[in-house]
Order: structure tokens, then C-alpha cells, then sequence
């Protein structure tokens, strides 16, 4: 029980740290007009460092939070991250082996299916952002910038949680 | 790939969960009246401090990379500007411009359409919140400095939106591009009036439900119409009609209106302190 509270508040505390450098800090680094997304970057990275169903959890909460200061349906974004960083969960599982760079690519690979879900989620709900011009474009940046904050985000992801489940504890 | 079985039990509850409590909460956001305004109010009232902290702190970095990453887009944009300037210079097309159209009929009806108004200058308070367009902005005012959900905001050429949500610190402005933004308007100083409402970031305003007539032309000022139980008050400039298409099946006018106010580098806005009457 008192494990469970400390990776709670870890993670709580890691979410909030993010969501107060994204608000007050990233939100104006833009690059070629679009920002990194580091609360989905902490939900993609808690999949690829302790696996899909706490991927998806940490995906839903940063997505939350998210919502919080976005405009739209609320839960959507959350929704979207939960599924990016779970798939980017699930394959993280299921390598044999990996490494510093494998881990960048999935961190991409998941920031980047983050953002095309809520592209299309958010579509569902009338807000057009899959005939947005410029979707790939934040696609590619935002999976670019994700990759490139990982080697600072995935240890944080790692310091949250139990040391016993962690997936390759060798890395 | 495919994870064993205890696992995928597990999977298919945790993303269960997730899902139905994600379509619980768009569900309950989706049957109106602002569900989630207090708890998003409440995010930004705790967050605002401390990110305005961060966002000072970081100031110097953030303006050099601006000053870096905005440098090719400040060259393009002399470029324009250099060529407007020679445009203007050699075709007199100073008179038939539609800003200086619009500023000069304002200035003809006597149109200070902020006057008896109180209002609040306010400033963006960070960049976009989304890296989609949401037709949204944030500015650093909010309820201690008496603004309310609905008030209009204006710059000094004409309407830009309206608040659509006040936390103590900051407040969401809804832009009047948003597809949603619906207002009643009318042409100049006639009586013609229609239904307008954004169409997407740097797309025309449209106005829909014009009776056809021959007194519409391209050119002509569009204002806020402020009829009863209007969101807006009456006289705020919109922009100038651009394009005018007749709807056979309705048997009406739809106009493209070009915005007066330019939404593309918003910094300082003004709040007018006006609440639509109950």
C-alpha cells in the first residue's frame, strides 16, 4: 500500500511539473509553429518504461490534464493519449531487447499516434483537425520533440514507479 | 506481439475503464451549461502563478528563440509590407482600401463603438494552448479584474471574440473564426441584417440568412446587429464583405466578409465589461 501512495505521488508530482512547463514555458518554444506536447511525452514514456496498462493510465491522466486547458470536448485528449501511450506500452513489452535509441523511437512513434488519435477523436466530435493543413506537420514535430526530450522524460517515468516492476531494469 | 493471458485480461479492463470514463465525461461536457468550467477555472487559478513564475523565468530564453525561429517570417513579412507600401505609393489604392473604407465610415457614422463602455485592456498571456487550431487565446485578465463570461473583445478595428471562460487570473477568449461563434450582424447603416459566423482560422467571416437586394455590395461594412437578446452589442465593426453569393434554394445572400481586426499577431486586446441582457 504505502508503494502504491509513493508511486501515485511521484507520478502526480512528475504530471504536475510537466503540465506547468507546458502551460508556462513550452507552450511559446514553437517550432515551424508548433510546440512539443510534454504531458503526452510523460504518458508515452510511463508505457514505455513500466509497460502498457500503466502506460495507459499515466496517457489518461496527462491527457486529462490537458483538457484541462484546452478547448473542446473534455476527456478527449485523454482518451487519445491513453491509447498512444498503451500501443506504445505494448510493443516496449514485448521487445527482446532494447536500448536508449529504440526507447526515442518508441517515445516518437507513441507521440506521434497520440496526436493523430486526438486529430481524429476530436474530428468525431466536430472539431475538424484530421483536414487540419498543417497535421502532419505537427505530427512529425511533436514525435520529433518527444524523441528528443526522452532522454531526459524516461528516467523521470522510471523514478516514479516500484523497482520490481520495472520492465528492463537493465536499461 | 500478443501478450499472454493474464495480461490481456488486464488490458481490456484498464482500457475499458478509460474509455467509458472518457466517454462519461465527453458525454456530460457534450449536454452544455459548462460541466467542467469550475474544475477547468480551478486548473488555471492553481496553475497560473506558478507558470507565470516559470514563464518569467524563462522569458529571456523564450524571446531568443523567438527572435531565432521568427527571423525568416519578420523578412517575409517587411517583404509584404514593402511591397504593399509600393503598391499603395503607385496605385493611389490608399482610397479604396477596405481598412481605411472601414475606419473612414466609422469615422462618418461617429462610431466610438467602445464608448460608454468600460473596458479592461488585457494581453495574450502564453501561445496557443493547442497545436491544432482551436480558435482560441488566453489572456491575462480575469475575474479580479471584473471580466465575465461573454464580454465582448475588441481591438481598436473591430471585434474579435468573446470570453467563453473566466478563471480569477486569466480568461479562454472563443476568436470570432471558430466555426461556432454566432452572431447576429448587419450591413453598415442599412437595415439589412443576417446570421454570422466563423468559418476557420484566415477564412472569411460568412453571413448567412440576407434577404436579396440590390443595396449589398462588395465593400460594404458589416457590424454587429445588437437586436434583443443579443451576445454582442450593437456597432462593433466585423469587417467588409468581400464576396457575395446568392443561395438559390433559400433564395438568399451569403456573404465573405474579410475580418477589420487582424487575428494573426493579437497581443493587446480590450474587454468591454458588457453582459448580454438576461
Amino acid at each position: 500500500m504505502g508503494e502504491e501512495v509513493l508511486v501515485i505521488g511521484r507520478t502526480a508530482l512528475v504530471l504536475f511539473v510537466a503540465l506547468v512547463l507546458q502551460v508556462g514555458f513550452v507552450n511559446d518554444i514553437s517550432i515551424f509553429g508548433v510546440h512539443p506536447e510534454l504531458l503526452l511525452a510523460v504518458g508515452v514514456g510511463s508505457g514505455v518504461a513500466w509497460g502498457a496498462s500503466r502506460g495507459a493510465l499515466v496517457g489518461f491522466c496527462a491527457g486529462l490534464l490537458a483538457d484541462l486547458f484546452m478547448a473542446g470536448r473534455f476527456g478527449v485528449v485523454g482518451l487519445s493519449w491513453a491509447f498512444a501511450a498503451f500501443f506504445a506500452g505494448l510493443i516496449s513489452e514485448n521487445l527482446a531487447r532494447a536500448n536508449r535509441w529504440v526507447d526515442a523511437v518508441l517515445v516518437a512513434g507513441g507521440s506521434g499516434l497520440g496526436m493523430l488519435l486526438y486529430a481524429s477523436i476530436a474530428t468525431l466530435f466536430g472539431q475538424n483537425y484530421l483536414a487540419d493543413d498543417n497535421l502532419l506537420r505537427i505530427i512529425g514535430i511533436v514525435a520529433l520533440t518527444s524523441a528528443i526530450l526522452s532522454p531526459a522524460i524516461l528516467p523521470l517515468c522510471r523514478w516514479t514507479g516500484a523497482a520490481d516492476e520495472r520492465l528492463r531494469s537493465s536499461r | 506481439m500478443r501478450p499472454p493471458g493474464p495480461n490481456r485480461k488486464r488490458y481490456r479492463r484498464v482500457l475499458l475503464l478509460i474509455t467509458l470514463l472518457a466517454v462519461t465525461f465527453v458525454t456530460i461536457d457534450a449536454t452544455g451549461g459548462g460541466a467542467f468550467d469550475p474544475v477547468r477555472n480551478l486548473a488555471s487559478d492553481v496553475t497560473d502563478p506558478i507558470s507565470g513564475a516559470v514563464g518569467w523565468a524563462t522569458s529571456p530564453f523564450r524571446n531568443a528563440w523567438a527572435g531565432v525561429t521568427g527571423y525568416e517570417e519578420l523578412e517575409d513579412e517587411n517583404q509584404v509590407l514593402r511591397e504593399e507600401l509600393d503598391e499603395i505609393k503607385g496605385n493611389g489604392i490608399l482610397e479604396t482600401n477596405a481598412q481605411e473604407q472601414l475606419s473612414r465610415i466609422n469615422d462618418q457614422l461617429n462610431i466610438r463603438f467602445t464608448e460608454g463602455v468600460e473596458t479592461e485592456v488585457a494581453r495574450a498571456a502564453s501561445g496557443p494552448r493547442n497545436n491544432f487550431e482551436d480558435n482560441r487565446m488566453t489572456i491575462d485578465k480575469g475575474t479580479e479584474s471584473g471580466l465575465e463570461v461573454g464580454m465582448p473583445v475588441v481591438t481598436k478595428a473591430g471585434l474579435i471574440g468573446r470570453l467563453e471562460r473566466v478563471s480569477a487570473a486569466s480568461s479562454v477568449v472563443q476568436l470570432i473564426t471558430d466555426p461556432e461563434f454566432v452572431i447576429g450582424v448587419r450591413v453598415g447603416d442599412t437595415q439589412h441584417v443576417g446570421i454570422g459566423h466563423g468559418s476557420g482560422w484566415g477564412k472569411p467571416f460568412i453571413v448567412e440568412r440576407v434577404e436579396v437586394n440590390t443595396d449589398i455590395e462588395t465593400g460594404n461594412v458589416v457590424l454587429t446587429s445588437g437586436f434583443n437578446r443579443s451576445i454582442m452589442p450593437a456597432l462593433l465593426p466585423v469587417g467588409t464583405i468581400t464576396e457575395i453569393v446568392t443561395d438559390s434554394a433559400s433564395n438568399t445572400l451569403i456573404l465573405k466578409v474579410a475580418l477589420s481586426a487582424e487575428l494573426e499577431r493579437l497581443d493587446v486586446v480590450q474587454v468591454m465589461k458588457w453582459t448580454p441582457p438576461e
